[in-house]
């Protein structure tokens, strides 16, 4: 079978994202919706709530007062944040179950990354003045699932790619689409689709190794290019690849982030990486 | 290694993380410990009339001199690993930033196998 129609596959047999996730959305355009509507619909999944207030208790948000119930958590989160949060823990939970399969690289280190890019992106959006970050956090968690797709479903093509980036010292990307035909962004969109996942995050799955949408500046995929770069750079975690790719000169034009950028966070980022890997990778 | 060092307000810079919490004269909790600063307390800070805190002081960056040796292999070490040349302020300040990183790594490691 060729790789394409495996990857086909795979999306196919993957499980869709549970029913609570296209309630909420619904729940959250509706206008007369209220807050304990939305917490009846989240509390159905105990797992979930659990981890929420985990989160919502510790630091990385800062409140003062214990938050102890799902109510609370959207008063002082609100509606977007904790839908986010749930979808990045409930996709994180999807893919660990098919963990066993991957032998290239270590799935902990994987989503290291992951997590440490949404981390990232959220440090830089409030450094450029961005107010509503929530979609980026979840970006930054979702931006490589392509990649963890190739290596669950085409184990013995990945090992190919990742000799290839070594001895033609070429990005992943570029090894990805020599043996297997596709970049892991465009196997992240097909997968995305399937899931309906709203369309900044995937445009931030497709657009996240060029950093602009044909040309064209989007902030969320801007700010995802730089966190992922920085992400590997700083070796928070790792996705695989040997070598760094540039970045898009026309991102670092637009996105005029504060002069010393790296110097003035660099503590903030490592210890907010390992915060939200604390509570999002733990079991 | 984790230590803490007490600053006046003034000197709180984006990033760094509170040791202790603020409490307020009935000990109630105003900031938890772990919190990571940023302006927006300092500002509040100001407003609640409070001068000093007890602040993480990661001994990696104040006490521990890493040779230059290590940062320069460290240096190396990344650039080798780019696919381009750090070519404006930003890329510099990433590039330097990383090898600092990477360096604390190399020098941990080091001193994990000599013990």
């Amino acid at each position: 079978m060729k790789s394409l129609d495996k990857i086909v596959n795979s999306i196919k047999e993957f499980p869709t994202l549970p029913t609570i996730f296209g309630q909420l959305s619904d729940a959250m355009t509706d206008p007369d919706t209220n807050i304990n509507y939305v917490a009846n619909i989240i509390e159905k999944d105990t797992a979930s709530v659990t981890k929420l207030l985990k989160l919502a208790n510790s630091s990385i948000f800062g409140f003062r007062n214990r938050v102890t119930t799902v109510p609370q958590a959207i008063l002082y989160l609100g509606f977007e944040e904790v839908k986010n949060l749930l979808l990045s823990l409930k996709v994180i939970q999807i893919f660990r179950t098919k963990e066993k399969n991957i032998k290239l690289i270590t799935p902990l280190d994987f989503w290291t990354h992951s997590v440490s890019s949404g981390v990232i992106a959220r440090i830089i959006a409030s450094s450029v003045g961005i107010r509503s970050s929530e979609t980026l956090f979840l970006g930054g968690v979702m931006h490589n699932i392509g990649r963890l797709l190739f290596y669950i479903t085409l184990p013995d093509e990945y090992s190919e790619v990742l000799k290839l980036q070594k001895v033609e010292k070429i990005s992943i990307s570029d090894a990805e689409r020599k043996v297997i035909g596709i970049s892991s962004s465009l196997a992240g969109e097909m997968l995305a689709q399937k899931w309906k996942l709203p369309l900044p995050i995937i445009d931030i799955i497709k657009y996240h190794n060029t950093g602009t949408i044909s040309d064209k500046i989007n902030l969320n995929v801007a700010i995802i290019h730089i966190a992922d770069l920085t992400a590997s750079m700083f070796e928070l975690g790792s996705d695989g690849r040997e070598y760094i790719a540039a970045p898009n000169p026309q991102v670092w034009d637009n996105l005029k982030l504060p002069v010393n950028f790296f110097s003035t966070n660099y503590n903030r980022i490592i210890a907010e990486t390992s915060e939200h890997c604390n509570v999002f990778l733990s079991n | 290694m984790k230590t803490n060092r007490i600053i006046p307000i003034e000197k709180i810079e984006d990033g760094m993380i509170l040791a202790d919490p603020i409490l307020n004269q009935f000990s109630q909790i105003l900031i938890p410990a772990g919190t990571v600063l940023s302006d927006f307390h300092k500002k509040i800070l100001v407003r609640w009339n409070i001068s000093f805190v007890n602040i993480y002081s990661n001994e990696d960056d104040v006490d521990i001199e890493i040779d230059d040796d290590i940062i320069l292999e460290a240096t190396n070490y990344i650039l080798n690993k780019l696919l381009w040349t750090p070519s404006n302020e930003f890329e510099n300040d990433m590039v330097f930033v990383a090898s600092k990183h990477i360096a604390k790594k190399i020098k941990l490691s080091s001193e994990n196998q000599e013990n």
